[in-house]
C-alpha cells in the first residue's frame, strides 16, 4: 500500500460522510422516495479524478458503512450499498472509456443510484410495481447527476491547482 | 460538457419516458367488476373486456355487462330499476347496488381507490 494515500483516504472518506449528513439537513421538496441530491458523490468523484478508480471504490465503501451505522440503521445500510455500488460500477466504466466528461461519468452515478435502490426495494418488498418510481427517479438522477458533476468539475479546479 | 454526455441525457430521459409510458398504458388494466349477491361473489369481469353476465338471485335477476372499460346493469326486475338508472362505472371503489336483490357490482383494481365515496 502506498503510504502516501492513507490520509487522502481518511480526508476523503470523512468529508464523503459529512456530505451524506449535510445533505440530511436539506429538505427534498418532492414528495417521492429516493430523490436526493447525492452530494457525498461530490467527494466519491472527486476522488475518482484526483486519486485513482481503486481508492475512490474503497472510500465510498467506507463512506457507505460507517454513514450507514452512524444514520440510517442496517436496513438503510442495503439500499445504500446496492445504490452506491451499481452506481460506483457504471462510473467507473465510464471513465474507464474516456468517451465521457467528468458531468456525464456524475449523471451516470446519480441514474443508477437510484436504479441500484429502487431494484433492492423491489426484491425487498417482493413488488415489481417499485418500478413505478423508476421514470421520476431516473429523471431526478440526470439533473442531481449534473449538478453533482458541475460542483465537483469546479473543486477540481481548486484542488488540482 | 462533452456530446456523449447529451447523448447520456437523452439515454435516460428516453428509458424513463418509456418506463412511464408503459405504466401508464398498463394503469387502466387489470380492472374488474366483481359481482356479489348477498356478499357472495358470484363472478368478476374484467373491465377491458365486452361481456354480459345474467345473475340469478333467488328475488330476480340482473343483466350486468362490462365494456370499454366500464361495467353497467342493463336488465333487471326488480321494481325501483335504481340498478339499471345507475350511471357507469369505471374507477376503483365504484359501486352499483340493487337492494331488493341483495346484489353489488364494485369495481376492484390494484392499488387505493380514487374516491372515497360517490353519494348523490
Amino acid at each position: 500500500m502506498d503510504y502516501k494515500k492513507i490520509p487522502y483516504y481518511g480526508l476523503f472518506a470523512a468529508l464523503a460522510i459529512l456530505m451524506g449528513y449535510v445533505e440530511m439537513m436539506i429538505p427534498v421538496p418532492i414528495p417521492i422516495p429516493g430523490v436526493k441530491l447525492g452530494l457525498a458523490n461530490v467527494i466519491i468523484i472527486i476522488m475518482m479524478y484526483f486519486m485513482d478508480t481503486k481508492s475512490a471504490f474503497f472510500v465510498s465503501l467506507i463512506r457507505v458503512f460507517l454513514s450507514g451505522l452512524l444514520f440510517a440503521g442496517f436496513a438503510g445500510l442495503l439500499y445504500s450499498l446496492a445504490g452506491a455500488m451499481l452506481s460506483f460500477a457504471v462510473m467507473a466504466l465510464l471513465k474507464k472509456t474516456g468517451k465521457f466528461s467528468i458531468i456525464g461519468v456524475s449523471l451516470a452515478g446519480g441514474v443508477f443510484h437510484n436504479v441500484g435502490q429502487v431494484t433492492v426495494a423491489a426484491l425487498v418488498v417482493e413488488n415489481v410495481k417499485m418500478a413505478y418510481y423508476l421514470p421520476f427517479l431516473l429523471v431526478s438522477g440526470v439533473v442531481t447527476g449534473i449538478l453533482i458533476g458541475i460542483v465537483a468539475k469546479t473543486a477540481l479546479g481548486y484542488i488540482k491547482r | 460538457m462533452k456530446k456523449t454526455d447529451l447523448l447520456l441525457v437523452v439515454i435516460a430521459l428516453i428509458a424513463a419516458a418509456g418506463i412511464w409510458l408503459f405504466y401508464s398504458a398498463g394503469a387502466d388494466h387489470g380492472l374488474t367488476a366483481v359481482v356479489t349477491v348477498d356478499g357472495e361473489v358470484r363472478a368478476e369481469l374484467p373491465l377491458d373486456e365486452t361481456d354480459s353476465i345474467e345473475i340469478e338471485t333467488e328475488w330476480g335477476y340482473n343483466i350486468v355487462h362490462t365494456e370499454d372499460g366500464q361495467a353497467f346493469v342493463t336488465e333487471a326486475d326488480c321494481r325501483d330499476q335504481i340498478c339499471v338508472d345507475h350511471k357507469k362505472i369505471e374507477k376503483v371503489g365504484e359501486t352499483i347496488v340493487c337492494l331488493p336483490h341483495k346484489m353489488v357490482v364494485e369495481i376492484i383494481g390494484e392499488g387505493e381507490a380514487e374516491m372515497d365515496m360517490v353519494v348523490g
